[in-house]
């Protein structure tokens, strides 16, 4: 089975250190942001009836996919959406030196005052209720916008240096691409307090359709297709020159896996040579920039049952620092820890699992 | 003549000696011959009101010159390049020894324009491939093109150009399609093709100025619209799949042109873990989703793999060969673009003898039933 279920199986498979960089919760309702809102939000809540933002879209309560069953509460709290949970199912029983909580909280769109108003209620909300509950966690921020970079770039600057805080949470369906340049307050945000940008599956898409040809109709046929939202981003970041625009700025991509990228970027590397001209600002092969400022998180790892094949598209990777273990908690994509662990080098191993995301994260040597 | 029978290529590449190939994607540029043969109400409704390609980005962006071409391919009495199916004929089929060659003419015009203009555009484009193009030497192969907004009219034009010549060797769909591929409104299409004996190709085919090049807008520059062509497939191939086409038909066969195939592995681990956790959604599905790509699904070889090391491409090909599709990649040159591809510099010469062979020439022959001609 996948996941270490119990404390002895990831010992076993496992015995170093591990940082989880993907581990989602969730508001257990909107009523828990209340302390955190002006009276007007909340009357404007009240009034409507409003539920809060929905995840439905992205993550099928039912769905065994969205949660694991054994994460199920028997009780019918929202799954994921305490600390205690947290603890018990991540923190404690993989004995988690760090766990990067990432909230798809999805307030962009909308009226623009209650989205800005809802980011910063929510982050509060884990600045309080979460970061100062345990010395191991940390979070991604989250922000209003998309289509609002000022006000993302205000958020950045308001929560940003609150202690805990170590990304900014970039849904991949931002409805323009992140290469856009007006984007370029986000990641000047980002580089002036430090923080990863950490884009992840989920957002609106200002309306949208996530594909060239419309909406898919299965969700199963929209999940297996969502590497083509991912190569997008990174077409176009890569395209755009943001990271020569911006030169110490670090990204995440959450939840995208990772088994695409060495095709894709030697599609990136191949067109470079014909049409490097029209981007000058791409003065090295793509891949080399992308070791240079983006990782990938494990989840879902989609790596067959073959330990050798894994290991050969983890080979043309190039580089033992891209990968970043990730649980996707509480997410069930069928991953497996043995199968992670059997296709990495014995070198590679401590990064994977714990050192690459230190480093990405500036995090320390130990969280307790 | 038979394909291949007095093809010589003009001289010999090392490690090719003896491959005959063919070229499962070579465009040619109909221009303005295409009004020859449309009637007069819409070689009119054009002169009036034109084709009316929607101006999202493009006129600003930098292309790589008029349709990608090469400017070499321009013919001696000027116009595009692939509009003279002469200069064609030497700079593609002599210069390779090329045996046969499928046409797939980049024409389509919809979701903007009238029902009655795009079909009249596709019907006009494959009499044109008829007439002209197989009338000018008997290597060349064409696709039918259809337009997906009127499905039942593309059944028929399907039925009409299979009765007309056994020549046209396949049936040409967009990758932009309005709702994705796999959607019932198409199936007309699909069962038309199966009952013909014919494969469906998806290729690029015009719409792409009409629609947002990716799932999240639009790009801004001309190397990330070319080079993101791959990002449609994985969406292409999952609709296909999950809308159940392959269990409706269980003949189709599928072939993915330019869209290239190094993700097609990683896309069988992750389908195939999707349907273990998520399978309650969709009992319908006889099989694991992996048992139909492996199947019904062909690929083409341009844009070349060109990976960092040498070495990768034998690692990758092996791979890809090793999870069942050694007898699924097939050449295409995309002539007369600008990243075109020589069938005999775009692949490693290393490769052993007979993968060489399939590559080039045996995997096409066996789908669309050419005869192969391999001197030895």
């Amino acid at each position: 089975m996948s996941l270490p279920l119990t404390a002895e199986h990831r010992r076993k498979v496992w015995d170093g250190s591990i940082v989880d960089v993907d581990v989602n919760i969730e508001v257990p309702g909107i009523e828990a942001l209340f302390p955190y809102l002006e009276g007007v939000w909340i009357q404007h809540i009240r009034e409507q009836q409003w539920p809060g933002p929905s995840t439905q879209y992205f993550y099928p309560s039912n769905m065994p996919s969205s949660v694991r069953d054994e994460w199920r509460t028997p009780d019918g709290q929202v799954a994921a959406s305490s600390v205690g949970l947290v603890r018990e199912h991540i923190l404690d029983r993989l004995d988690v030196d760090y766990a990067i909580l990432n909230c798809h909280f999805p307030v962009d769109g909308g009226p623009p005052d209650f989205s800005v108003a809802l980011a910063r209620a929510a982050n509060d909300w884990l600045l309080n209720e979460w970061l100062s509950a345990d010395s191991r966690l940390r979070a991604s921020l989250i922000l209003p916008g998309p289509n609002d970079p000022a006000a993302m770039a205000a958020e950045i600057d308001r929560a940003g240096p609150r202690p805990g805080f170590v990304q900014a949470f970039l849904p991949a369906r931002s409805g323009k691409l992140y290469g856009k340049r007006l984007y370029w307050p986000v990641f000047e945000a980002l580089e002036r307090n430090d923080l990863v940008g950490g884009i992840h599956i989920g957002g609106g898409n200002d309306g949208l359709p996530p594909t060239s040809s419309g909406w898919p109709s299965w969700y199963v046929e929209e999940y297996v297709a969502e590497v083509q939202v991912f190569e997008s981003q990174l077409i176009s970041l890569l395209g755009e020159g943001t990271f020569q625009k911006f030169p110490r700025l670090r990204l995440a991509f959450l939840g995208s896996g990772f088994t695409w990228v060495p095709g894709w970027m030697w599609n990136l590397d191949r067109n470079w040579k014909g049409i490097r001209r029209e981007v000058p600002w791409l003065k090295r092969r793509p891949f080399e920039v992308v070791r240079d400022h983006v990782r990938f998180c494990t989840a879902p790892m989609d790596g067959g049952s073959i330990a050798e094949e894994l290991a050969l598209t983890i080979k043309w990777l190039g580089s033992d620092d891209l990968l970043m273990y990730g649980t996707e908690y509480p997410r069930d994509h069928g991953d497996s820890l043995d199968l992670l662990i059997g296709s990495l080098i014995e070198d590679m191993r401590a990064k994977v699992m714990s050192e690459n995301a230190r480093d990405w994260y500036r995090l320390g040597s130990r969280g307790r | 003549m038979t394909p291949g029978v007095l093809a010589t290529p003009a001289r010999v590449w090392p490690g090719f000696e003896g491959i005959r190939p063919i070229d499962c994607d070579m465009h040619n540029q109909p221009t303005s011959r295409l009004a020859d043969f449309m009637t007069s109400r819409w070689r009119d409704y054009l002169q009036l009101v034109g084709r009316r390609a929607y101006p999202q980005g493009t006129p600003l962006r930098l292309a790589a010159r008029p349709m990608a071409q090469r400017m070499d391919t321009v013919p001696p009495g000027g116009g595009m390049g692939g509009s003279d199916p002469d200069f064609s004929r030497q700079q593609l089929l002599d210069e390779y020894g090329i045996t046969a060659a499928v046409i797939g003419t980049i024409n389509a015009s919809c979701g903007n324009s009238p029902v009655g203009l795009q079909v009249e555009v596709a019907r006009a484009t494959n009499d044109y491939n008829r007439e002209i193009w197989f009338a000018a030497d008997p290597r060349w192969r064409s696709s039918i093109n259809t337009m997906p907004t009127d499905p039942s009219w593309s059944a028929a034009e399907i039925a009409r150009c299979h009765g007309l010549s056994s020549r046209y060797v396949q049936v040409y769909m967009d990758t932009h399609t309005e709702r994705p591929a796999g959607d019932p409104m198409y199936w007309p299409i699909y069962e038309a093709a199966v009952e013909h004996g014919l494969p469906v190709a998806f290729h690029l085919n015009g719409l792409s100025g009409n629609h947002q090049s990716s799932g999240v807008g639009e790009y801004t520059f001309y190397y990330e619209v070319r080079t993101s062509l791959t990002a449609y497939a994985q969406p292409l191939v999952s609709s296909l799949i999950f809308e159940g086409v392959f269990d409706q038909f269980p003949a189709l066969k599928v072939i993915l042109v330019e869209l290239e195939w190094t993700w097609v592995v990683p896309m069988i681990w992750r389908m195939d873990a999707a349907w273990r956790t998520m399978r309650a959604e969709l009992p319908s599905l006889f099989r694991e989703p992996s048992d139909y790509l492996r199947e019904h699904f062909w690929f083409t070889t341009q844009p070349a793999l060109d990976p960092e090391h040498p070495e990768q491409f034998y690692e990758a090909y092996s791979q890809f060969e090793r999870n069942g599709f050694g007898d699924r990649l097939m050449f295409a040159s995309d002539y007369p673009h600008w990243d075109m591809d020589s069938p005999f510099d775009s692949m490693p010469a290393g490769l052993p003898r007979a993968t060489k062979e399939r590559i080039l020439a045996g995997n096409a022959a066996a789908l669309y039933g050419l005869e192969q001609a391999v001197q030895r």
